[in-house]
């Protein structure tokens, strides 16, 4: 049996484990002290609509599935706001409503354009299959989203530990909760193009869980993290070829099991 | 009443009158007429006092009376709906270095990975900015934060693992490696046991001595004369405002306070 990262397929697949990995685990410990979860797994759901109406009018292409995502996300995101304030509910409740009709509307369009199969891509994705422009965005993207974590983690953990005192020593709260919202959207679309949507989740995710239970220093949990998160990706990608098992779903196993290990194996506090 | 008086006289090792922050004690801080909403709501209507550094001023009245409200303009965290505010004369409208917040106890986020050095650097923040560099003078202030509260012991522990007089203790430690003039607590008092409730008046008190402006809401009306040495009566109007044990014998506020607190002064 050849070594698999001799095939071509498999090189590039090895490299958008590693860098996807490391970005978005790099993102996930922000994403972990930001408590939001939830609010992500919520939002890579609702952009199935945006990429069902960008295939409809222009194609599907990276770039109007991307254009179609962000759209639909920033739609989501503000409407959730608004009616949460207008109606008196909990974002999480409006959230939950919003998006499970925007997933419907997106089902429905795509079973009507005749692109169903775009749902199995949309939910497993194919990290075996990217293209350059799949690959490109998300080390761009990636890029972006490391150095923002970085150079303003003084300001970001002011902000997420203790919001108002944040502003009273002069952070401006609102321009950095606007932003962050805005740069986990687009490491969440690219990464949910390159590799679907359960395995986005588990890449934004599951590793700062992880790593949280082995750290508790802020620098050792975002660069644990992003470790972890390359390393957990190319162990299921190289799991996938000796099993022949789909690359995504043998990813997010990895991750989860890594998760599982060191939770039970960590005493409780 | 006892546990107060008992202590009173030890003060804390604060480096007794040598006074840092305020190299004289006529730093103003003065409300004229300030009142303050939320959307419809009237929160705070006529405060109108002047303090200097050095007192230890406490804001009393029932839930809901406009202490926090107080807290939070001066603070900066809001805007006021009418009237002047000044701080060392000049016009007080956003949030300055020199003016500390300290919200109540239980306000920062849980299981958050920081120690007890790192949450005193953050005080350090209005110096530095985003992108400035952690010198050795930024590292003198966190230090004698940390010792001046007696930290050094705890300075490597988690935030979370730490009593609730130990954390206020960091918090006022952020406050005093900010620089700050005016420390503004937020009923810091409450959910402390005994021993850490002497320890914080001892607190208080000594760094009210170096120069301090300590400004807290309070609701003990049995202890606020042992712990500061003024009051503002607040019930939404300003009903009060002077040397604690005479605001508290005014029958407007007797009655007010008598109302909502039926075991503390008997009429």
């Amino acid at each position: 049996m050849p070594e698999p990262f001799d095939i071509p397929i498999y090189q590039r697949a090895f490299w958008a484990c590693l860098i996807i990995g490391f970005a978005n685990g790099y993102t996930s410990a922000f994403v972990l002290l930001n408590r939001s979860p939830l609010q992500l797994s919520a939002l890579s759901h609702s952009l199935l609509p945006g990429i069902a109406v960008a295939t409809w009018l222009v194609g599907l292409s990276v770039v109007s599935a991307f254009l179609g995502s962000v759209a639909m996300a920033l739609l989501t995101g503000i409407l959730t706001l608004f009616l949460a304030q207008r109606t008196q509910l909990s974002r999480d409740t409006v959230l939950s409503v919003l998006y499970t009709g925007a997933f419907s509307f997106g089902v429905m369009l795509l079973t009507r354009i005749d692109a169903a199969q775009e749902l199995e891509l949309w939910l497993l994705g194919n990290i075996l299959g990217l293209s350059d422009m799949d690959l490109i965005m998300s080390a761009v993207i990636g890029l972006l989203a490391v150095t923002v974590l970085s150079l303003f983690r003084r300001a970001i953990l002011l902000n997420l530990f203790e919001a108002d005192v944040a502003r009273t020593l002069g952070v401006s709260s609102r321009l950095l909760n606007y932003g962050l919202f805005g740069l986990l959207i687009l490491v969440l679309v690219t990464t949910l193009q390159a590799v679907g949507a359960i395995l986005a989740i588990g890449f934004i995710v599951t590793p700062a869980a992880t790593m949280r239970q082995l750290t508790s220093s802020v620098q050792g949990l975002f660069l644990g993290s992003a470790i972890l998160g390359s390393i957990g990706a190319v162990i299921g990608l190289y799991g996938s070829y000796l099993m022949d098992l789909p690359a995504g779903a043998s990813i997010v196993i990895v991750q989860s099991v890594a998760f599982l290990i060191v939770s039970f194996w960590k005493r409780a506090a | 009443m006892g546990e107060w008086e008992l202590r009173r006289d030890r003060r804390v090792r604060l480096g007794g009158r040598r006074a840092l922050n305020c190299k004289h004690e006529a730093h103003e801080l003065r409300l004229t007429g300030v009142s303050a909403r939320y959307g419809e709501k009237l929160a705070l209507e006529g405060a109108e006092f002047s303090v200097t550094c050095g007192s230890r001023l406490a804001l009393i009245g029932p839930n809901g009376a406009g202490k926090s409200t107080l807290l939070r303009l001066l603070a900066g965290l809001m805007p006021s709906s009418g009237g002047d505010m000044t701080w060392r004369g000049a016009e007080l409208t956003r949030s300055t270095r020199e003016i500390a917040y300290l919200p109540q106890l239980d306000e920062h986020q849980k299981h958050f990975p920081i120690s007890v050095r790192d949450v005193v650097e953050m005080g350090r923040f209005p110096h530095l900015g985003h992108f400035g560099r952690f010198k050795q003078k930024d590292q003198e202030k966190v230090d004698s934060a940390i010792a001046t509260m007696q930290l050094e012991d705890l300075q490597g522990r988690q935030i979370d693992q730490l009593s609730g007089g130990q954390r206020q203790r960091t918090f006022i430690a952020r406050a005093l490696a900010q620089e700050s003039h005016v420390i503004l607590l937020d009923e810091p008092y409450n959910g402390l046991d005994v021993e850490s409730r002497c320890h914080l008046a001892e607190t208080l008190i000594g760094l009210a001595e170096k120069g301090h402006l300590i400004i807290a809401s309070h609701h003990n009306i049995d202890n606020a004369a042992a712990l500061f040495d003024l009051a503002l009566v607040l019930n939404t109007q300003q009903m009060a405002f002077g040397p604690v044990e005479e605001c508290l014998a005014q029958e407007p506020v007797r009655h007010l306070l008598h109302a909502c607190h039926p075991t503390a002064l008997p009429a």
